[in-house]
């Protein structure tokens, strides 16, 4: 599903649209008080995609811009969080390819080798704690537990803003939980 | 275990379900235990994931930079932008003064009327010649170095000016062609009124070409450099100028006919003027490309 087809549930009492229309007529204070609003969120946001507290803070001046910029063309399909959340994840991408770093892994991925061809009693040795266990599951799936748990967001908005289909949402959240439990309880029975 | 249930389970923690959603996984839930400690295996996730995530905060949010704070200006009126355009435009003239680039230009301007007045009194045909020849390759070696950076007179300025290079160039683009317009026009209207030619033949001849020859120096300017431009379409005007006057002579050297050059109709006008703005298109977005912009 694309992101232009998805039908967002948009609620017309969404109290940031009426800061999306004064920004539109060019009211500063009101780009001011959304940043106040949402920016330490999407700061949070993206200190974690792109590991550089510095580069997290231009990048997010730059959401600014980019929201204020797009205020006259925002068509109201979606909250308003969600849309700057959306311009959050994109600008973090650009600036992620500008840095060169290697690309996240696929939406199909797989559990690292070392954890997921070892044995039970191999990894009762390893001291893996949760905190542990996120760093291990690909970007792209920690984004959406992100997303989900932090940011506290719907199936479809998380959807929107990472352009997949709900569906994958929960495919995700859900092989992420397998993952997870497979690292913590070594007991647990193994799918292959 | 109800597989829908599960799957809801997430949002029905973040309360993100719509109520009536809601209210099933809370009724589902009082009756499965599975799903209840499905449940609790993701509230214990969410809190050590909430906690991970806390630990990335630290540091007040930063100001809205200065930057920022400078491009936050409303969009003008239309009036107000085509007056900034204008400006913008006008201003450029201060690089088509420099290095005797309007006086060259003139110059040529009223060769080429000469000449093609010294023309007609041997052939009416050829009368429109000198202008076809001089006028688009004149324009196109304008533009191939409109950006050139050691031609540059006003670079300090250029390079501290909050305007786009892009707008810069385009501007830059539009007074030279309208000035290389203007004259060739005025060339044109003094030929038609000593020849009792028709005025729409004489501009017809130069204009289609003109655009579509300058069109592509920009891009080449752009993509490759001035030089290139300059050279390459110079060098394939001078063959196709070559075989369009042996075509005149009477020894035609290829198959098609060039003889549409000198007497345009509006298919190929509208042909030439199409490939021009599709040429022009192809620079606006390659200059809008931050990696792309040449030497600034």
């Amino acid at each position: 599903m694309t992101r232009r087809s998805q039908q967002l549930t948009h609620s017309p009492e969404d109290p940031d649209l009426a800061l999306i229309l004064a920004m539109a007529k060019g009211q500063v204070s009101s780009l001011e008080t959304l940043y106040a609003r949402y920016g330490p969120g999407l700061l949070i946001y993206l200190k974690g995609r792109l590991e550089d507290s510095d580069l997290a803070e231009e990048v997010l001046q730059d959401v600014m811009l980019a929201a204020w910029k797009g205020a006259p063309r925002f068509r109201g399909e979606c909250r308003v969080r969600t849309w700057l959340m959306a311009i959050t994840r994109n600008r973090a991408i650009n600036a992620h390819q500008r840095k060169r770093q290697p690309a996240s892994l696929p939406i199909d991925w797989a559990p690292p080798a070392i954890l997921s061809h070892a044995s039970h009693s191999e990894r009762l040795d390893q001291v893996v704690d949760l905190q542990m266990a996120l760093s291990n599951l690909p970007d792209e799936t920690r984004e959406t537990l992100e997303l989900v748990f932090y940011h506290g967001l719907s199936a479809k908005e998380v959807a929107y803003i990472q352009k997949i289909a709900p569906g994958t949402v929960k495919s995700r959240l859900h092989r992420a939980m397998n993952y997870l439990r497979k690292l913590m309880t070594p007991e647990y029975p193994n799918d292959e | 275990m109800n597989e829908h249930i599960v799957d809801l389970l997430p949002f029905y923690l973040n309360q993100t379900l719509a109520s009536e959603e809601q209210e099933a996984v809370r009724e589902h839930l009082a009756a499965c235990l599975e799903c209840c400690s499905a449940l609790v295996e993701w509230e214990a996730l969410s809190n050590e994931l909430n906690q991970v995530i806390a630990s990335r905060t630290g540091g007040q949010l930063p100001q809205l930079s200065p930057v920022l704070r400078s491009s936050l200006r409303p969009r003008p009126p239309a009036g107000q932008m085509i007056h900034s355009a204008a400006n913008l435009i006008w201003a450029q003239r201060v690089f088509l003064r420099h290095n005797l680039w309007f006086p060259v230009v003139f110059v040529v301007m009223v060769f080429s009327t000469t000449a093609s007045l010294v023309f007609q009194t041997y052939n009416s045909n050829w009368l429109a010649i000198p202008m076809l020849i001089l006028v688009p390759i004149l324009a196109a070696l304008a533009v191939a170095f409109l950006h050139y950076l050691d031609f540059d007179p006003a670079l300090e300025v250029v390079v501290t000016t909050p305007t786009s290079p892009v707008s810069l160039i385009f501007a830059r683009l539009t007074l030279a062609l309208w000035v290389i317009n203007l004259l060739a026009a005025l060339g044109s209207l003094l030929v038609s009124i000593l020849t009792r030619q028709p005025l729409s033949w004489l501009i017809g001849v130069w204009l289609g070409p003109m655009l579509m020859l300058s069109a592509l120096s920009t891009v080449l300017s752009l993509i490759w450099n001035p030089w290139i431009a300059a050279s390459s379409t110079l060098t394939s005007w001078a063959a196709l100028i070559i075989l369009l006057v042996s075509e005149q002579a009477g020894t035609q050297q290829i198959q098609v006919s060039l003889m549409g050059l000198l007497h345009p109709d509006l298919l190929i006008f509208g042909f030439m003027l199409v490939l021009a703005g599709l040429l022009w298109l192809l620079s606006w977005v390659w200059l809008s490309r931050e990696a792309n912009l040449p030497q600034w």
